[in-house]
């Protein structure tokens, strides 16, 4: 197990035990459950997990309202500047009048199990962490853009104050302090459930046991984050109009 | 025993089927939701903890509960508070970006003087002493000759009452709100009926939800806590979601079925599935011939002539889909709901419409049922003595005579009231506003704010320079939402809950907040004004949060530091429900007790709107409604029962039970004559109507409002995507862009009401370069704003339309004619013809009721086709 998540576990304790007593209000106790939890997956504790030492996160787009509050809150938790998001929600609107339906799609980097972006940057710059996070180490990148053309996700862009790459860290600096990242934690619907994929008895685990789960496509690299009611559309949907512009914006900085 | 994560997890796994009855506990092994913060530190290192402190939101009105985090002075992050009953620790897009809110370049630091003339944009700062002395100074000098002279008007109050004790203070009842360009016709329509303005649907445990064009997934009241508990319902509950509106929102789009309506028909619907579900048998009667003024009879034989064919003609919804969706909502019930908010109140029958709606739920008989359509919960408080007496005098521009059932004032005609004379003004304050922007026929709004004559002084509390405060004599530079002190409650959940907003950072510059003003405003009048105004803000919320009952004894004001709100239910609460059927007590001679009183004094029975009212002597009212050997506290309405006929409405020439008529101007459209279209407004889910534009997250999101038109109805015009269009009222005409989108109506336009501001700062212009001599610098705005468009804003060509009833607005009644642009046309020109909109003002006059000199009113009602 990564250090991460020893010293987590270390912290994870007190709130065990007040778990156990109880005493933990409404944050637990209304953290609901996604679905139904089926016995089965609850046997498979036994089964070995798929992935090793992973963190990943589960959306279940009948939860998204399309709100974008994850959008605005990793803005704000991560001190992004404008021309740049980390997490972005896209629409998608499919059918003809007056049989039309809306999907939300939320995106961002999936920190694959065999990053595209760890291949591409020539200067090391982006790694995988032993908990499975994809970080950018901002000391070492050049921004050489490459690995913005590498992400089948199109989960990287430049940060336009110290022109370095700047993507997704699943709010590492969050989860090592217990807490879920900053979108799931204002996430209205409670589509967003983030979890250790490694843990059998996560809930994000169990999800994948009990739900009809996909990755987005081109599904390059193993992604780790995992939909539960996404159709075609909304899986290979392009961005919206301001994400494009954004994005164009992004690919100009030098 | 140490128990650590693996130890738990073989616990887990030995005693598999106990646990898979306590997800709780299985949860608990996860990360925690919130609740604390840390910073992010360097490279990714350990941050530090951050301070947070529990506040109330107040980027738009719904007030739900915030933790709000502090870092080195700075604020830094927010989130929903998790003890909150409603909020439950999330938040929406906007009230993350609260924290642009306080820190916006667009926001201004300093009292400001107008040193050109108005609306030259020429200003020098000024000192508070200055401001004041110059304010209090005209207010003194008014008062003493009339106080009506001096009007306030706010958009958002938030106050608990201290703006209206400041005007009750100086003796003047000249006061405007927001209510009527909002959602008065839907309270109106409600009141009479059961008593409170709104409803609280039990979303988490219906199973049919019967939306009138209500966007619960984006904007409507309570948009956040609604969301999250109709997305439990649907998910786990299994509910299902049916939409009527003219346009695919996201609530459309996610519904179960989206059913396209023509606007301001929603009335005639409702009332063919009330008939429907009579016909059927599928009515509850036991509950109406209890609980109601009419009988279930008389119902079935009113409501006999609107058929789902009737309906079909009026509102393009086929008869086969009312009848079905009827029949469904009925076999649901108790767990069934509608839900308005608040889309067909916003049409000159906005106030007949919501009656209609509401009746649907009368009839099945799920009011205030678990998974029903219930009854708003709240808490009060008490604000201190002393308390200032009511003003002598009425003031016509408050209430204007023509509307005597629109008890939310009928402010938008307050621009027309004062440019004819109706009131003479000598000061006029506004508070939390942009009328020149908000309103419809929004271009009046400034020829008043110029007229030096008509409004000789006028002072604006403003965080920003908007459309209006730029013509302004002195702008006084409000507090943010984040350094503030005020007291709130609303019925946003079952559970009941009292909050308050309390200052989280101290002031940038040297904004006030607006309490602290009046307070200060008071004293320099002078002492017969001061003498109500002792308390400091803080003092003041204080005595509020002292006098909820329970409160007290908790710590008061300490208790809500702490927590946020109060009470903070645990996670098993549960709400009450049927909270009408409260028993009246007997004495020991069997006699009912005045729950009010308690005074032994036996009640008398008399027969009333088809039911026995019990009457308190003691007060000479009705204290509760008697079924069969039983007395209940029942409704809050004049019998204690609903009131699904309402003899107000009938005294002023309206029809008493719930009613449809169709919009005069929208007939030609129906009958498929000539090629107009009717221009509705709408909200998205990143912004409120004006102020958020500063926010930058929020614009970087969203910052342009192009047209929406039918790919049919484009074609007809040889219109394509992104085409500038020119879009003509009987008023005036604006030159936009058009989006062609498979999600509107044919015979609809629609256009977003955030974008286009042509004050405000840097961010709402996206105009990065744009100095801000009296607000603060944000690099990031003035390196990395990357978007020009900033779209057009539609009131401007919007006229003045007023429910007779209600005084709502008719917002989405505007009948338009849309083309491509002419050559000579630009993205952004508006062109208002005042004339003409100074006569449709008129013209509505004409609808308002007879008694008060109205000719349509009645005519409306014979002239129906139906």
């Amino acid at each position: 197990m990564s250090e991460v998540l020893v010293e987590e576990q270390t912290e994870r304790r007190d709130f065990i035990k007040k778990a156990a007593l109880g005493v933990i209000g409404v944050t637990a106790a209304i953290s609901a459950v996604t679905s139904a939890i089926p016995r089965k997956a609850l046997e498979a504790a036994k089964i070995i997990p798929t992935k090793k030492n992973q963190f990943g996160m589960v959306i279940d787009l009948r939860r998204c309202t399309g709100c974008r509050a994850c959008q605005v809150a990793c803005k704000a938790e991560n001190g992004v500047s404008l021309g740049g998001f980390r997490s972005w929600v896209n629409y998608t609107e499919a059918g003809a009048y007056p049989k039309v339906k809306k999907e939300f799609t939320p995106r961002g980097c999936n920190h694959c199990t065999q990053p595209e972006c760890v291949k591409a940057c020539p200067v090391k710059a982006i790694s995988k962490g032993a908990n499975g996070i994809v970080l950018v180490d901002q000391t070492k990148c050049k921004n050489l853009k490459r690995r913005i053309k590498k992400c089948p996700y199109g989960a990287i862009h430049t940060d336009p104050i110290i022109l370095k790459a700047n993507k997704c860290t699943f709010c590492l600096h969050r989860v090592e302090a217990g807490l879920v990242p900053s979108c799931v934690n204002t996430c209205q619907g409670r589509a967003r459930i983030f979890g250790d994929l490694s843990d059998p008895m996560s809930e994000v685990s169990r999800l994948i046991v009990s739900q009809v789960t996909t990755t987005l496509a081109p599904k390059i690299g193993e992604p780790n984050v995992y939909y539960v009611g996404i159709s075609a559309a909304g899986n290979t949907g392009t961005d919206d109009e301001w994400m494009k512009k954004n994005r164009e914006f992004s690919m100009l900085r030098k | 025993m140490k128990l650590n994560r693996r130890d738990f997890l073989k616990i887990g796994a030995a005693s598999g089927a106990a646990l898979s009855m306590t997800p709780s506990l299985l949860c608990a092994m996860e990360l925690e939701e919130g609740g604390k913060d840390v910073s992010v530190g360097t490279n990714w290192g350990k941050g530090k903890n951050r301070q947070a402190i529990p506040t109330t939101c107040l980027q738009c009105n719904i007030e739900d509960g915030l933790l709000a985090y502090v870092e080195d002075g700075r604020l830094v992050k927010i989130e929903g508070n998790p003890k909150h009953p409603g909020t439950r620790g999330k938040i929406c897009a906007k009230g993350q970006a609260g924290i642009n809110t306080v820190y916006s370049p667009d926001r201004i630091l300093y009292p400001l003087k107008r040193v050109g003339a108005r609306g030259e944009g020429k200003w020098k700062r000024i000192t508070w002493d200055e401001a004041l002395d110059e304010i209090a100074g005209k207010i003194k000098e008014t008062i003493a000759r009339d106080p009506n002279e001096v009007m306030f008007h706010y958009g958002r109050d938030r106050t608990s009452g201290y703006t209206k004790r400041f005007m009750q203070a100086i003796g003047s009842a000249t006061m405007g709100s927001h209510t009527s360009i909002c959602e008065s016709s839907k309270k109106i329509g409600m009141e009479p009926t059961w008593g409170p303005d709104i409803e609280t649907p039990d979303f988490e445990n219906t199973k049919y939800i019967l939306n009138f064009g209500s966007n619960i997934y984006e904007a409507a009241y309570f948009h956040n806590t609604y969301i999250q508990r109709l997305i439990d319902g649907r998910v786990k509950n299994g509910a299902k979601l049916v939409t009527f509106d003219v346009r695919l929102s996201n609530t459309a789009g996610k519904s179960d079925e989206w059913l396209p309506i023509f606007p301001g028909t929603d009335g005639v619907v409702a009332l063919a599935m009330a008939n429907i579900i009579m016909q059927k048998g599928l009515a509850n009667t036991t509950f109406i011939n209890k609980w109601t003024n009419v009988t279930a009879d008389q119902l079935k034989e009113y409501l006999a002539k609107y058929t789902p064919e009737m309906a079909e003609k009026e509102s393009g919804v086929p008869a086969k889909d009312i009848r079905r969706i009827a029949i469904e909502f009925a076999k649901a019930t108790p767990m069934c709901t509608t839900y308005t908010y608040r889309g067909p109140a916003m049409h000159l029958n906005g106030s007949y419409n919501e009656k209609c709606t509401m009746l649907l739920n009368i009839i099945v008989g799920n009011i205030d049922k678990k998974g029903g359509y219930c009854l708003p919960r709240g808490m009060g408080w008490s604000n201190p003595a002393p308390k200032p007496p009511k003003p002598a005098k009425q003031s016509i521009l408050s209430n204007p005579p023509e509307y005597p059932l629109a008890g939310h004032h009928v402010s938008h005609h307050i621009a027309h009231g004062i440019l004819e004379g109706r009131q003479k003004l000598s000061v006029y304050i506004w508070y939390m506003h942009n009328p020149c922007y908000a309103n419809p026929d929004a271009g009046t709004w400034d020829t008043l704010l110029k007229d030096t004559e008509k409004m000789p002084f006028t002072v604006a509390i403003d965080g920003f320079i908007s459309e209006s405060s730029d013509l302004a004599d002195i702008i006084l530079p409000d507090s943010s939402y984040m350094q503030r002190h005020d007291s709130e409650s609303m019925p946003s959940a079952l559970l009941p809950w009292v909050g308050a907003r309390v200052p989280v950072v101290k002031n940038i510059g040297e904004q006030r907040e607006v309490k602290d003003m009046l307070r200060d405003l008071a004293q320099r009048i002078g002492p017969e004004v001061g003498k109500y105004f002792e308390l400091t803000p803080e003092q003041f919320l204080e005595h509020q949060m002292n006098s909820v009952p329970g409160l007290k004894e908790k710590g008061g004001l300490s208790f809500i530091r702490e927590h946020g709100v109060f009470p903070v239910y645990g996670p098993e609460a549960k709400p009450e429900f049927e909270t009408y059927k409260k028993e009246l007590m007997k004495d020991s001679e069997g006699n009912f007790i005045c729950p009010d009183t308690k005074c032994a004094t036996s009640l008398t029975e008399h027969e009333e709107y088809n039911g026995i009212s019990l009457n308190c002597p003691m007060h000479k009212k009705v204290v509760g409604t008697k079924i069969g050997d039983k007395a209940y506290t029942g409704f809050n309405t004049p019998s204690k029962r609903l009131h699904v006929h309402v003899e107000a409405w009938e005294e002023y020439g309206f029809k008493p039970m719930p009613y449809y008529f169709p919009i005069p101007e929208h007939e030609e459209i129906k009958a498929g004559k000539g090629n107009k279209l009717v221009m509705t407004t709408y909200k998205i889910n990143t912004h409120v109507q004006s102020r958020t534009s500063a926010c930058k997250w929020l614009s970087e999101i969203h910052h342009n409002n192009p047209m929406l038109i039918n790919p049919r109805t484009a074609a007809e015009r040889a219109i394509k995507e992104g085409d500038l269009v020119r879009v003509t009222s009987k008023i005036g005409y604006l030159v936009t862009k058009a989006h062609v989108t498979e999600g509107i109506h044919p015979k609809v336009v629609a256009i977003s009401t955030h974008s286009g501001h042509w004050k405000y700062g840097p961010v709402s212009r996206a105009k990065k370069d744009m100095p801000t001599p009296y607000g603060q610098a944000d690099a990031d705005v003035s390196k990395n704003l990357w978007w020009d468009d900033i779209g057009v804003h539609p009131n401007r060509i919007i006229p003045i339309s007023t429910d007779p009833i209600g005084g709502s607005q008719a917002w989405m009644d505007t009948v338009v004619s849309v083309e491509k642009a002419k050559a000579t046309d630009k993205y952004g020109d508006i062109k208002v013809n005042l004339e003409a909109a100074k006569k449709a003002y008129h013209d509505t006059l004409g609808y308002a009721t007879k008694k008060q000199g109205g000719s349509i009113a009645g005519d409306i009602n014979q002239a129906i086709r139906l």
